[in-house]
C-alpha cells in the first residue's frame, strides 16, 4: 500500500515505478495482440467449413404450428405409398403427400416429459411412434386413430428408458432401440411379446451407444446408427454384429453423430449427421460415395440434420430440424 | 503511453456497456409493450402455477443445501494463512467454473448400468418430487456452494472467526457455533443465500438437464418456438418479481448488526482468533479441514469420479478433440473476446468510478448487475430486438459474433465489475483521492494508481467471465450467429442421451483445465489484495 501511496503523492513522470507501468503495457499491448491475432483466426477459421451443396427439389414446411408447419422436425418416414410421415418438437405427426402437400396432423396424447424422436411405417402402413420419453411406440393408423401401444419404462428385458425407433422386420418381428440409462435393441413378436435384446452395454464390441436410427436392408440384416459411437453397425436378426464403418471425424467416410439412415433401392445407405450437418452416402462396404449438404440456412444446408428417408422415385426427405423444414432431394 | 491504453480500455469499455448492456435493457424494455401470445399448450408450457411452485422448491433447496455446504469451507477460507490463501481459492472457484451442465450429467450418469453407483440410486430420475425440482436443486447446490463459502468466508474473516475464539472460553464447540458464530455471519448468511437463490433460478443447464421444469427452461422453450417478445417478457417479468421479493425480505430481516462486525476489530480479540490458540481450537481447526475437504470432494470429486469410473477410453480423448475441434476453437475465440470485453468494460465504470468518482462510471458498473439479474433467455430477446434488423446492425447479428460476444459480456460482465470494485476497496479509493488532491487527472490515476493496482484483479476477472462464457448456453443458442459452432450448446445437446464417451472425456478435459485455471485465478486475485 505504501508503494501506491507514493506513487500517488508523486509526479508519475519521473517516479521509478513508471518504468514498470511501461513494461507492463507494453507487455499488455504485445498480449493483446498476439490475443486478437488468435481470437480472429479462431473465428475466421470456424467459417472455412462446409464440403458441398446439393440443391434441393423442394422445401417442405416452415416454422410454425399450424398445417403443414413445423417447429424442430425430429424424425421422418415414407410409407409403401410414397406418403412421407413427419414428428415434430411439438408432438405433432404430420403427414405429406410424396411431392410434399400436407394432408393430416394429430398429436401424441401426452408430451410434457418430452417429444417423440422416432417414426416408421411398417409394410401394413400402420405408423409407429417412438413415445421417448414414455417409454412406449404407439402405434397408429395412417390417418391417426390409435391402434395399440407397448412398453414401460425401467432398464429390466423388456422394458425401456427412452425410446429411439422401432422397425418392423419382414416377419412382423418389431424391433426397439432405446438410449439413455440402456443403449441397446430390444426384440418383440408382432404382438409385442419380449423376445430379447442385443447391444447393450456388456456386449463388447457390439455394445451401442444410443442406437438412433435402424434400418432393414433388403437381406433382411439390420443397419443402426450407433449415434455416440459415430459408426454404423450391421447386425443379423438375431442381434450379431456382422459389421460396422465410419468412426469419428469430418472426412468423407468419418462420421460425426450420425443420427439417421436409410437403405436406398439400389442396396446404398444414406446416412445423416447431426455433428456434421450432412448426409452421405455409402455403398454396402461402407464406402462413401457422395457428401450433400453443409452448415447454413439456404436450400441444400442444414442445420441439425436429424433424419432421412427413401421415398419414391428416387426422392430423398432430410430432416433439418433447426431449419424448421423438410428437404426434398432426388437421387 | 499508459494513459493511451487506459484510454483505450475505457472507451471500449463504455462500446461495450452501450452495446452489451444499455442496448439489450432497452430491448427488454421494448418487447415487454409487445402484445400477442402464443398457446403454451402446443409446445406443453406447464401452467404459471406450476413452474412457480417448482422453480421456488428448487431453488430453496439450491439455497439451503448450498450455504450448508459452505459452511465449513467458509471457515477455512476464513481462517487461512496468507501463503494457503491463493491455492484454496482457486480450489474454492474450481467446482463454481466447472459448468453446471457437468454435474448434472454426471450425476445422471450414476444411475447408468454400467455405473459403480448404480445400486444406490433409483433407475427412473424424472418422476421425484416436484418433477425433478428437488434433485434439480441439490445438483446445483454442489455447484453453487463456493458461492455460499466466500461470501461467509468474508464474515468468518471480519467477525465470525473472532466470535468463535470468545465463545470457546465458555462453551464448546459445537454451541459457539451456533451461537456466537451464526448470529456473527447473519448479514453474510442472508447475502449467501440471497445470491445462490437468484443464480438457480436463473440457470437452465442443471434444471433443463435433469427435465425439471422452471421458468429459467420453459422461457427458452418459448424462444424457441418463436413466441412473440412480449409473451417471453411477461413470463420473465414474474422471475424478477421473485426476486425483488427476494431482496426486500432479505433487507429488512437483516437489521443493523454492527456489534458483530466490532467483534473482531480490537487487538485483543482479535488475537484469540489467531489459529493453534487451544487444544479444542486445534481439533476444531482439523475437523473443520476435513469437513471443507469432503464437501469439496463430494460435490466435485464425486461427479468427476463417476466419468472415470465409466473408462470412456484413450481414444474417446482423441475423438473428443477431433470431433469437437471446430467447437472448441470458435468457443475458445468467443469466449476470450467476452474475456477482454469485460476487463474493457470493468475498467470503464469500476476503475473509472475510482479515478474519476463518475457518476456516469458508477451507474454504468450498476447497470451491469441489473443486465446479469435479468432471466437471459428475456436479455436474448432485447438483443434480438434491437440487433435483428436490416442493414449494418443486422449484418453484425446474423453473420459476424459481435452480438453474441455482447451477449456474453451482459450475462458474466457483472462479476468483472464487482471484482475490481472489490480490489480497489477503500484503499484504492482514498488512494485515488489522494493523488487527485495533488492534482493528477483521471487518466493519471487510471494509468499509474488504479492499474498497477488492481491489473492481477482484471486479468483474473477476465478469465473468470472467459470461462463462464465458453459454456454459456441460453443466450448462445439465441445470439450466436451460423458458422460460429459452441462447445457448451453441442456438449448439452448430447449430454440429453446417456453415456456418451466424447462428452465425458471432454467435460474432464475442462474440470481439468478448470483446475490449472482457477490456481492462476487465485493467485491472481490473492496478489491484488497484497498490492
Amino acid at each position: 500500500m505504501k508503494l501506491l501511496t507514493d506513487i500517488a503523492t508523486h509526479d508519475g513522470a519521473n517516479h521509478p515505478n513508471n518504468h514498470l507501468s511501461t513494461r507492463l503495457a507494453t507487455r499488455t499491448k504485445l498480449s493483446t495482440l498476439l490475443l486478437a491475432i488468435a481470437i480472429a483466426g479462431g473465428m475466421v477459421g470456424c467459417q472455412k467449413r462446409g464440403i458441398s451443396g446439393r440443391t434441393p427439389e423442394r422445401i417442405i414446411g416452415s416454422h410454425g404450428f399450424g398445417p403443414g408447419q413445423f417447429h424442430r422436425p425430429r424424425a421422418i418416414a415414407t410409407a409403401p405409398d410414397g406418403c412421407v410421415f413427419v414428428v415434430d418438437m411439438t408432438a405433432r405427426i404430420q403427414r405429406f403427400s410424396p411431392d410434399g402437400e400436407f394432408e393430416v396432423v394429430w398429436r401424441t396424447p401426452e408430451s410434457e416429459n418430452g417429444k417423440p424422436t422416432g417414426i416408421t411405417i411398417d409394410a401394413q402402413g400402420r405408423v409407429l411412434v417412438a413415445d421417448s420419453h414414455y417409454h412406449r411406440i404407439i402405434i397408429y393408423d395412417r390417418d391417426g386413430r390409435e391402434l395399440a401401444r407397448f412398453g414401460q419404462g425401467g432398464t429390466g428385458p423388456g422394458q425401456f428408458d427412452l425410446v429411439a425407433k422401432a422397425v418392423v422386420d419382414p416377419q412382423g418381428m418389431v424391433y426397439v432401440s432405446e438410449y439413455g440409462l440402456t443403449s441397446r435393441i430390444s426384440r418383440f413378436s408382432p404382438d409385442f411379446k419380449f423376445l430379447g435384446s442385443f447391444g447393450g452395454p456388456d456386449s463388447g464390441p457390439a455394445s451401442l451407444s444410443r442406437p438412433q436410427s435402424m434400418a432393414f436392408d433388403n437381406d433382411g440384416t439390420l443397419w443402426v446408427a450407433d449415434a455416440c459411437n459415430h459408426r454404423i453397425c450391421r447386425f443379423s436378426r438375431d442381434g450379431k454384429l456382422l459389421f460396422t464403418f465410419g468412426g469419428p471425424g469430418y472426412e468423407p467416410g468419418r462420421l460425426q453423430y450420425p443420427y439417421g439412415l436409410a437403405v436406398c433401392d439400389d442396396g446404398t445407405l444414406l446416412v445423416v449427421e447431426f455433428g456434421n450437418n450432412r448426409l452421405q452416402r455409402f455403398d454396402r462396404a461402407g464406402k462413401s460415395l457422395e457428401v450433400w449438404g453443409k452448415p447454413g440456412t439456404q436450400p441444400g444446408q442444414m442445420l441439425d440434420a436429424w433424419s432421412v428417408a427413401v421415398g419414391k422415385q428416387g426422392r430423398v426427405y432430410v430432416v433439418d430440424c433447426r431449419n424448421h423444414r423438410v428437404q426434398m432431394f432426388r437421387m | 503511453m499508459a494513459r493511451l491504453l487506459v484510454i483505450g480500455l475505457c472507451a471500449v469499455g463504455w462500446l461495450v456497456l452501450a452495446g452489451g448492456i444499455v442496448a439489450p435493457l432497452a430491448g427488454v424494455f421494448l418487447a415487454a409493450g409487445q402484445s400477442g401470445a402464443i398457446s403454451t399448450e402446443l409446445v406443453a408450457v406447464p401452467a404459471w402455477q406450476v413452474l412457480l411452485l417448482r422453480s421456488l422448491v428448487m431453488s430453496l433447496t439450491t439455497t439451503v443445501a448450498a450455504v450448508a455446504l459452505g459452511l465449513l469451507p467458509a471457515a477455512v477460507l476464513g481462517s487461512a494463512s496468507p501463503r494457503r490463501l491463493p491455492t484454496l481459492v482457486g480450489l474454492a472457484l474450481l467446482p463454481l467454473l466447472v459448468p453446471p451442465q457437468v454435474y448434472a450429467y454426471a450425476w445422471q450418469l450414476v444411475s447408468a448400468p454400467a455405473s459403480p453407483l448404480r445400486r444406490f440410486m433409483p433407475d427412473n430420475v424424472s418422476d421425484m418430487w416436484f418433477g425433478g425440482a428437488i434433485r434439480a436443486g441439490l445438483i446445483s447446490a454442489g455447484w453453487l456452494w463456493p458461492l455460499s463459502a466466500m461470501i461467509l468466508a468474508a464474515g468468518w474473516r471480519s467477525a465470525g472467526r473472532t466470535a468463535f475464539a470468545l465463545a470457546l472460553l465458555d462453551a464448546g464447540p459445537t454451541r459457539a457455533y451456533l451461537r456466537a458464530v451464526v448470529p456473527s455471519l447473519r448479514p453474510h448468511l442472508m447475502a449467501a443465500a440471497t445470491t445462490v437463490f437468484a443464480v438457480s433460478l436463473l440457470e437452465y443447464a442443471i434444471p433443463h438437464l435433469t427435465r425439471c421444469r422452471i421458468y429459467a427452461t420453459e422461457l427458452l422453450v418459448l424462444v424457441d418456438a418463436g413466441a412473440p417478445a412480449g409473451q417471453i417478457i411477461r413470463m420473465a417479468v414474474q422471475v424478477i418479481a421473485i426476486l425483488m421479493v427476494l431482496v426486500a425480505l432479505v433487507v429488512w430481516i437483516i437489521r443493523p448488526t454492527a456489534h458483530w462486525g466490532q467483534v473482531g476489530m480490537d487487538d485483543e480479540t482479535a488475537n484469540l482468533a489467531r489459529p493453534g490458540r487451544t487444544g479444542i481450537q486445534a481439533n476444531t481447526g482439523r475437523l473443520t479441514w476435513a469437513g471443507a475437504a469432503l464437501v469439496w470432494v463430494t460435490t466435485l470429486g464425486v461427479p468427476v469420479g463417476i466419468m472415470s469410473a465409466l473408462k470412456p477410453g484413450s481414444s474417446s480423448w482423441a475423438a473428443s478433440f477431433s470431433i469437437l475441434s471446430r467447437e472448441w476453437l470458435s468457443s475458445l475465440s468467443i469466449a476470450l473476446a467476452a474475456g477482454m470485453a469485460a476487463i474493457a468494460m470493468a475498467s470503464g465504470t469500476a476503475m473509472l468510478d475510482a479515478a474519476a468518482r463518475s457518476r456516469w462510471a458508477r451507474t454504468g458498473g450498476w447497470t451491469t448487475f441489473l443486465a446479469a439479474a435479468i432471466p437471459p433467455a428475456a436479455l436474448g430477446v432485447g438483443f434480438i430486438l434491437i440487433y435483428n434488423r436490416p442493414g449494418f446492425v443486422g449484418y453484425l447479428y446474423t453473420d459476424t459474433p459481435c452480438v453474441w460476444i455482447l451477449s456474453l459480456v451482459s450475462r458474466y460482465g457483472a462479476l468483472a465489475v464487482l471484482i475490481v470494485w472489490l480490489t480497489v476497496g477503500r484503499q484504492g479509493n482514498a488512494v485515488a483521492d489522494q493523488a487527485r488532491a495533488d492534482g493528477a487527472g483521471a487518466a493519471g490515476i487510471l494509468a499509474h494508481v488504479l492499474l498497477p493496482m488492481v491489473w492481477p484483479s482484471l486479468l483474473a476477472a477476465g478469465l473468470i467471465v472467459t470461462m463462464l462464457a465458453m459454456f454459456e448456453v441460453v443466450v448462445t443458442q439465441m445470439t450466436g450467429p451460423v458458422g460460429y459452432p459452441s462447445i457448451a450448446v453441442t456438449l448439452l445437446g448430447q449430454m440429453h442421451y446417456g453415456r456418451d464417451n466424447v462428452v465425458i472425456t471432454t467435460s474432464q478435459t475442462v474440470v481439468v483445465a478448470g483446475f490449472v485455471l482457477t490456481q492462476i485465478c487465485g493467485r491472481l486475485l490473492m496478489a491484488a489484495r497484497e498490492r
